[in-house]
């Protein structure tokens, strides 16, 4: 070993072999090369520097630490005990987990609530943000008042909503069952029948969609006209257009507002506690709804954390998936 | 007036200065106070209270400002009073902030999670509190063992009794003088008493089960004869015919109204919660307490002169038992309080007969000590003459929600009853799935 430049370049040089080019980039490596010689032989200016530089993002990284990382690990820490915020955690192993997949009776209910409720509302909340922001990208009449419309659910307080959906569905006094009533037609038990829960619910969350459609808006207008023109000159109708530009253009904000809403869908709480409270007869006990009620109804925090991380576990695992499909139907233009 | 020049190492060094002697100040000890013992003795002494129930936090406010509780207490006491939801206590408990005492708490939960101490010691020392002068099972609710849980001291009398609209019953034609007191009576009355539309959408609903006392667990048990919970064993008895059987009954109620009609009225704001349907009038039944009777004038003036109450049902099988419950809300201390004497003080003036004036005057609640339920005027609300003068007709007394899981299997009784009445499993299923859940959670939660 020749010193400490020698042990450096003799470091980096593996990453000049791109992994995935799969050919050497030299001005790279040198460039890395050489930053790696200079963190090893800093100037006193530049450990002032360095000094200062940490000094100011210190906040943040003790925020982060305090914040994000120490409660993360203490869930996790506390996943494994039984913890009632009342005594001290008792150390139980993974036996909060073994419980929740084999001996809690509500889980798979609750998973199975979950599952449908992304599932359907997830491709439904971006399939109709998707179509009505191209609708609201054509030259339709008061379009300005139609983006505001569509957007303003998207930034009403779910409290607020919720109050409003309430009188709307409700079986007796309801605005919809009324007008239903007032023509002879069936009552429609939306909040309370559990067959119709769920769908009531995923109602309530695509019409709260607005901020999708405004970002669907935006990538949209980034759509080249050039491209449509030329698929005109070839003889493509508007479904073609839309099928072979607008799609593969627009994808990789799809995939953004797929993947958000499947984070969101995953985690939904507030609409569902305030309408529902899980009920009827648990139809609408949603993952983070029964997460709650364990932690602060029943004080469980320990099987709380449990449930915290088995939901983490299962949005990386959903995303892993989505990510990867994404080979398939995403277009980066020429960078796939 | 020149600004001086100041380097950025200087202005860095300053600050970082600042910032670490705020800090090294933040971190002190609060409250520490300079040595010597008069500066000490001339603190303010502060009692920390939490009260379960909102309503009852101002009429706490005022008995703290009494005189009677200041020379107790000393003139320079402090109190503070503020509401909390089990999370918030929860939450300050486990955070060290934890109050000196409690009140419409988790009495049970919390002395078997060994958070709260034993008062005997406390009481036996007290000049004020008599416990032979207060209601012998309103004492024992605070008794377990040989420890004391608490100090009875903010309410604690009789907690059943069917209460009832008597302008719905006399519109449709009811008798006032043949009161229904088995559960197949009830029935009659909840059918002729339930109001629907031409679309078969319920307007009114004669008797919701789910609502006020009849939701608990010891209210359907104790009606048919049973006790799911055993004291003394510490053991769970769901699993039983009666229970079963109560189950089923309470399931015709909703049944005849609907699940779904049931659950919309439930959902309209202000009608899911404790006697709000009764007070909306849209229910005509209500098995509540006595305090029933004051709450209805303080919620809706206007239809408190129609309240009326009498005995809780029982089945046929039953039929001439007059059962009841009565119950402490006490007042816990803490271990950790740091004024355990302050909380002590203000439980025994609660035994005097001005704070319990403004109880009973402000919510209507009543404390079960015997001097002073001779004082109170039957007709003060309407209603209130049932309760006070049945007391010594009582058949069949239980101590209720003495188990320290009673909340939790609270909400399991209702979830497990729902799945009954929308004839999503037995009533055998359900009491023995209840039985299953307690046993879990009783070990769950480290009490076995």
């Amino acid at each position: 070993m020749g010193g400490a430049g020698t042990f450096v370049v003799a470091r980096w040089r593996p990453v000049q072999q791109h992994p995935v080019a799969g050919f050497l980039l030299p001005c790279q490596g040198d460039f890395m090369a050489a930053s790696a010689q200079k963190v090893s032989r800093y100037t006193p200016g530049e450990w002032r520097n360095l000094r200062l530089g940490l000094l100011f993002v210190s906040p943040w990284v003790v925020g982060f630490v305090v914040f994000t990382i120490y409660p993360l690990l203490a869930s996790l820490y506390y996943s494994l005990t039984r913890y009632d915020l009342l005594r001290p955690p008792v150390f139980l192993g993974i036996k909060n987990y073994t419980t929740l997949f084999f001996d809690d009776p509500h889980f798979w209910n609750v998973m199975g609530n979950t599952i449908y409720y992304v599932g359907v509302s997830v491709p439904l909340g971006v399939g109709s943000a998707f179509i009505i922001a191209n609708m609201l990208n054509s030259r339709v009449v008061a379009r300005t008042f139609f983006r505001g419309i569509i957007y303003i659910p998207s930034i009403v307080p779910a409290v607020a909503s919720a109050m409003v959906w309430d009188f709307l569905m409700n079986v007796q006094w309801g605005a919809i069952n009324g007008l239903l009533r007032f023509f002879g037609l069936p009552v429609i038990p939306f909040l309370s029948n559990p067959a119709w829960s769920k769908p009531s619910l995923i109602l309530v969350a695509v019409w709260a969609n607005g901020a999708a459609v405004v970002i669907f808006l935006a990538s949209l207008q980034d759509v080249p006209r050039a491209l449509y023109e030329a698929a005109t000159v070839d003889g493509a109708n508007i479904w073609h257009r839309f099928r072979n530009v607008t799609i593969p253009i627009t994808s990789p904000i799809i995939l953004f507002n797929l993947i958000m809403g499947l984070i969101v869908a995953f985690q939904e709480f507030t609409i569902p506690w305030l309408l529902t409270q899980g009920g009827p007869m648990n139809s609408t006990e949603f993952y983070l709804v029964h997460l709650y009620r364990n932690a602060f109804a029943y004080l469980r925090m320990g099987k709380a954390s449990a449930l915290a991380w088995i939901l983490l576990f299962i949005i990386v695992v959903f995303t892993i998936l989505v990510f990867r499909s994404s080979a398939r139907w995403v277009y980066y233009g020429g960078d796939k | 007036m020149t600004i001086p020049n100041i380097s950025r190492r200087a202005f860095l060094r300053t600050t970082g200065l600042v910032a670490g002697t705020t800090a090294l100040a933040a971190c002190a000890v609060p409250g520490a106070a300079p040595a010597g013992g008069d500066t000490m003795a001339s603190e303010p002494k502060t009692i920390e209270f939490v009260s379960g129930w909102g309503s009852a936090v101002e009429p706490f406010r005022e008995i703290a400002q009494l005189d009677s509780f200041k020379a107790l207490a000393g003139e320079d006491t402090e109190f503070n009073v503020r509401p909390v939801g089990l999370e918030d206590l929860a939450a300050a408990l486990a955070a060290g902030d934890t109050p000196d005492g409690g009140s419409n708490i988790d009495y049970p939960g919390l002395w078997a999670r060994g958070i709260v101490i034993d008062c005997n010691d406390y009481v036996n020392g007290s000049d004020i509190i008599d416990p032979s002068g207060v209601l012998e099972p309103v004492w024992n609710a605070a008794v377990y063992g040989s420890n004391l849980i608490g100090v009875p001291s903010v309410e604690g009398f009789m907690w059943y009794g069917m209460n009832y609209n008597a302008k719905h019953v006399e519109e449709v034609g009811l008798d006032v003088d043949d009161l229904p007191l088995t559960w197949e009576a009830v029935m009659e009355w909840h059918v002729e008493l339930s109001k629907f539309d031409e679309g078969g959408n319920v307007i009114r609903m004669g008797f919701d089960p789910v609502d006020a006392m009849a939701a608990e667990p010891d209210f359907i048990s104790h009606s048919f004869g049973h006790a799911w919970w055993n004291d003394e064993e510490q053991t769970f008895h769901f699993d039983h015919e009666l229970m079963a059987l109560g189950i089923e009954t309470q399931a015709e109620f909703f049944r005849h109204i609907g699940p779904d009609n049931f659950a919309g009225l439930r959902s309209v704001e202000g009608q899911g919660r404790w006697g709000g349907s009764y007070y909306a009038e849209v229910q005509s039944i209500i098995m509540d307490g006595y305090w029933h009777c004051g709450e209805t004038v303080s919620e809706k003036p206007e239809l408190a002169p129609f309240n009326r109450s009498a005995w809780p049902p029982v089945p046929a099988f039953r039929e001439g038992a007059k059962i009841q419950a009565t119950g402490a809300h006490m007042i816990q201390i803490f271990k950790e309080a740091n004024n355990p004497d302050g909380m002590f003080n203000f439980a025994e003036i609660m035994h005097t007969n001005e704070p319990m004036n403004i109880i009973f005057d402000s919510v209507g609640w009543i404390m079960g000590v015997k001097s002073f339920i001779s004082t109170i005027d039957p007709d003060t609300y309407p209603g209130l003459r049932f309760y006070l003068e049945s007391v010594d007709e009582v058949t069949d007394w239980i101590i209720g929600r003495r188990c320290p899981i009673h909340w939790y299997m609270y909400t399991q009784v209702n979830e497990l009853r729902e799945q009954v009445y929308r004839d999503f499993m037995t009533a055998e299923e359900a009491v023995a799935e209840m039985q299953k859940r307690a046993e879990a959670e009783w070990e769950a939660q480290g009490l076995s």
